[in-house]
C-alpha cells in the first residue's frame, strides 16, 4: 500500500445533485462513491461536512 | 492544545486534552448538540435543519492539526436510533463516510494512523446519546495496531487471515458468515461478548473494498448489533473499533499493512452485570474471564437468527 490514501480520483468529483444543505449556505458539493458532499466552515472555524445518499452508486 | 507525555514504563503515549473536562455531558434532548438546527432554534453543532449524515471537528478535541484530529460522526438527524436501526441504506452509506475520513484524514502528514470508533452507553462513558461515533487521527501508531502488526510478524503473515481461517476451521464460535465476510467471538476473547467482523479478502482498509464488500460489512454490523440488543433486550453497550492500515509511513519506506477488520468489546457480562477492568487487568494486564467464548458465541448467535 502506498504511504498515504490516494486522493479521489476525477470520476468520484463530478458536479453533485442538489439539496437541502446547499441551500442553506453548504459549500457547492462533491461526489464521493454512492456519496455527494456539502463541505461548510462554522463560524468558529469549524469544519462540517454533510454526506448524503445519491441515487445511483457503484455497484 | 493536548499535549503528549510518554509512559516509559509502559512505553506509550498518554495525551493530555484538559479541555475536554469541560465537553457536554448527558444533556437533555432538547439540548442535544447533535441534532438538527432547527429554524427559531437553539443552535447545534449541526448548522442545518436536515442532514442524512454528518461529520464535523469535534470541538473538544483530544487531537487537532497540526497534530492530528478529532472527528465526531452523526449517523442520522434523528436523536432515538442506533447503527443497529439505520436503514441498510443509510448504514452503506455510513461504511462510505468512512472510507472518505479515512482518505482524508490519512493523506495528511500529521496523522499516522486513522481510527474509527463508537462509544455505545453510559457503561463505556458515552456523553451524548445521540447516534454517532468518532475518528481519531493519530500523529503516532497507537498500541493496539501496533501490536497486531507485531502478530503478523509472529505468526508470519496476516494475523487476522489466518485467525479467521482458525475460527472457520472451528466453526463453535462464529457468528455469520457470508461471500465477503465472517464474524466471530474470538478463541480468546477478553470481553464476554467480544465479536470481531473480518472481510474474507485481504483488504488493507475501507479503500480495498469492493461496494458489495462496503454493503456487506454495513449489514453484517447492523445484524451484530440487533442481536446484541436481543441478547438481553435492552440497549447493549459497547465499544466499536474499526482496524485498518496505518497511514504513516515507516522513514524511508512504505506504510506498514494491516487487515480491515471491526472489534465489539461489550462490557456486560449478564443483563445487569458489568465487566470492570480491574487489578489483573490493569496492573498485570491479564483479563480473567467469567465466561467462555463458545458459550457466549451460542447465546449471540442465537440472538442474531431471532432479529435476523
Amino acid at each position: 500500500m502506498p504511504d498515504k490514501p490516494a486522493p479521489p480520483t476525477p470520476s468520484e468529483q463530478p458536479p453533485t445533485v442538489a439539496s437541502e444543505a446547499r441551500e442553506e449556505g453548504a459549500e457547492p458539493g462533491e461526489r464521493y462513491g454512492m456519496l455527494a458532499l456539502h463541505r461548510h466552515l462554522k463560524d468558529d472555524g469549524r469544519a462540517v461536512i454533510l454526506f448524503e445518499r445519491i441515487e445511483h452508486g457503484p455497484t | 492544545m493536548s499535549e503528549l507525555r510518554f509512559e516509559e514504563l509502559r512505553g506509550e503515549q498518554v495525551a493530555y486534552a484538559i479541555h475536554r473536562q469541560e465537553r457536554t455531558f448527558l444533556p437533555s434532548r432538547a439540548h442535544c448538540p447533535l441534532c438538527p438546527t432547527t429554524p427559531g432554534g437553539e443552535p447545534t453543532e449541526i448548522p442545518f435543519p436536515a442532514f442524512e449524515i454528518a461529520v464535523f471537528d469535534n470541538r473538544f478535541p483530544a487531537f487537532e492539526a497540526p497534530h492530528g484530529a478529532a472527528e465526531v460522526v452523526v449517523y442520522t438527524d434523528r436523536h432515538e436510533a442506533s447503527l443497529g436501526t439505520l436503514s441498510p441504506e443509510r448504514a452503506e452509506a455510513l461504511m462510505w463516510v468512512w472510507r472518505h475520513r479515512y482518505m482524508e484524514l490519512g493523506a495528511r502528514d500529521d496523522i499516522d494512523y486513522v481510527f474509527i470508533f463508537e462509544n455505545r452507553g453510559v457503561e463505556v462513558g458515552v456523553t451524548l446519546h445521540h447516534p454517532h461515533g468518532q475518528i481519531y487521527g493519530y500523529p503516532f501508531l497507537p498500541p493496539v495496531p501496533a501490536l497486531e502488526l507485531a502478530a503478523d510478524e509472529r505468526l508470519g503473515g496476516c494475523a487476522p487471515c489466518a485467525l479467521m481461517g482458525r475460527e472457520l476451521n472451528d466453526g463453535r464460535r462464529i457468528l455469520l458468515e457470508n461471500d465477503h465476510l465472517v464474524a466471530y467471538v474470538p478463541y480468546a476473547a477478553r470481553w464476554a461478548y467480544e465479536a470481531h467482523v473480518t472481510l474474507r479478502e485481504h483488504r488493507a482498509s475501507l479503500l480495498d473494498c469492493e461496494p458489495a464488500e462496503l454493503r456487506a460489512l454495513a449489514a453484517a454490523l447492523q445484524a451484530l448489533v440487533r442481536g446484541y440488543d436481543a441478547l438481553f433486550e435492552r440497549p447493549f453497550p459497547y465499544v466499536m473499533a474499526v482496524h485498518q492500515a496505518p497511514t504513516g509511513g515507516r522513514p524511508g519506506g512504505r506504510a506498514p499493512e494491516g487487515h480491515l477488520h471491526v472489534e465489539f468489546y461489550p462490557p456486560l457480562r449478564t443483563a445487569d452485570k458489568l465487566k470492570y477492568l480491574a487489578g489483573s487487568e490493569q496492573g498485570a494486564g491479564t483479563f480473567i474471564s467469567d465466561t467462555l467464548p463458545e458459550e457466549s458465541a451460542g447465546a449471540l448467535r442465537e440472538a442474531i437468527a431471532l432479529v435476523a
